[in-house]
């Protein structure tokens, strides 16, 4: 998830190219990551120490940790956390831009400080991003201001993701942004949610995103926004938010639900209570619209 | 019963859903398959059909899932009610099974849940 996040921000920046990002998120799966990578994502060293213990290495039989710890740039209980990390697949996007020299040790620690900075997270919630903790992921990106639906909009967005995941088989992602005020969906579902909270949920997008992810819905390959493409689409709704009740019916909240609603080059504007939330995919965006009534 | 006198109903606004389950039921063997977008309609298919087996949902439009279970229920209709629903709240799992369900499938379901089911239905029900 970590790499979704921060390969999109390198290529935003212009520090990666496409091509490139690809060749990385592909290769980062085989990647062992090191221990000096590690150090700078842990933010336990800059990159002049990690380059002056590779130097050491090439001088003494010795492992990276042994030569940190001596030269103090690490203590015993740093150390322990790195090589415990060492096996999550969290950082390996790090470790393939460095292998493939795209970046030099000292360009990712910038870009890693410059990451944290632009999207202001505190170390903790970037390193939750790096754990890929979502529930977590979604306060820190978004900022509801309805202080009566922080927690219900946080919960519903970060389920959202989840199910793009496991539903949709997608690597979704947020950005730290100002949301739009408005959007013209050329294709948009609907799903009313009634009782302790009334919640107006939509899932809007460009007919091209709509039906690739309909057809990753559906296991199917669809081509066309025909009848069929808008019921697989729809489907994923009704089944999201069945999910998100049968959650909140858990803590003894029972909500209901009406029958989806299709909608095509439907305009939304943001008002009092209403989101419009891009979620970017691997290619296209899909628009999370969420309000206590009805938008449009 | 032979099992080519075995008949299905599904009711689901969605047309994937119907169309997905379908092909489960038909390579499970079932030779006759009706199909109903919404309670009012399934009323009317079992009325003339008699189906022995229905997979319900529960959000649908005219009639829902819960409505259509009463109406079977209240016109003593015989059929075995499979409740297909992404919403399985505790307030819709308490009313269906009260109301005579079979049994409640959450949605996304697993191709094995419905064959085990039908399987075990067919088995009671000596077909």
């Amino acid at each position: 998830m970590f790499s979704q996040y921060f390969g999109n921000y390198l290529l935003n920046k212009n520090i990666v190219t496409t091509e490139q990002l690809k060749d990385v998120l592909n290769l980062q799966k085989s990647v062992h990551v090191k221990l000096g990578v590690l150090a700078l994502n842990f933010g336990y060293m800059n990159s002049e120490q990690v380059q002056e213990v590779h130097q050491q290495q090439k001088k003494q039989d010795k492992r990276f940790g042994e030569i940190a710890v001596e030269l103090g740039y690490l203590n015993e209980q740093q150390l322990l956390t790195l090589l415990s990390s060492q096996k999550q697949g969290h950082l390996q996007i790090s470790q393939a831009l460095i292998d493939k020299k795209y970046l030099t040790l000292s360009e990712l620690e910038n870009a890693l400080e410059s990451y944290k900075e632009d999207c202001q997270l505190t170390n903790e919630q970037l390193e939750l991003l790096k754990q890929g903790n979502i529930d977590e992921i979604v306060p820190a990106f978004l900022n509801f201001d309805d202080p009566t639906r922080i927690n219900i909009y946080n919960d519903y967005t970060a389920l959202l993701l989840k199910n793009i995941v496991r539903l949709l088989d997608e690597s979704p992602f947020l950005k730290k942004e100002t949301l739009p005020n408005k959007y013209s969906a050329e294709f948009l579902v609907c799903q009313e949610v009634q009782g302790k909270y009334n919640l107006f949920t939509s899932i809007a997008a460009d007919q091209k995103t709509i039906i690739k992810l309909a057809s990753k819905f559906a296991n199917e390959q669809f081509t066309e926004l025909d009848e069929m493409t808008k019921a697989s689409i729809s489907e994923f709704l009704n089944v999201h938010n069945g999910i998100f009740l049968v959650n909140m019916s858990n803590q003894n909240i029972e909500l209901q639900m009406q029958p989806q609603e299709i909608y095509q080059n439907i305009n939304i504007e943001k008002s009092n209570g209403t989101y419009i939330i891009p979620i970017y995919l691997t290619e296209g965006k899909v628009y999370l619209i969420i309000s206590d009534k009805k938008p449009f | 019963m032979s099992s080519d006198q075995f008949k299905v109903l599904l009711c689901d606004d969605s047309m994937l859903v119907r169309k997905q389950l379908r092909e489960i039921i038909t390579d499970a063997g079932v030779k006759t398959v009706f199909e109903a977008s919404n309670g009012q309609e399934a009323l009317l298919i079992i009325k003339e059909h008699k189906p022995d087996v229905m997979f319900l949902d529960i959000i649908m439009p005219v009639m829902n899932g819960i409505e259509t279970l009463k109406e079977i229920r209240k016109n003593n209709l015989k059929i075995t009610v499979i409740m297909i629903s992404s919403s399985g709240t505790q307030t819709h799992l308490k009313t269906a099974l009260e109301e005579g369900a079979y049994d409640f499938i959450q949605k996304p379901w697993k191709e094995t849940q419905i064959t085990t089911i039908l399987d075990r239905i067919r088995h009671e029900g000596g077909f």
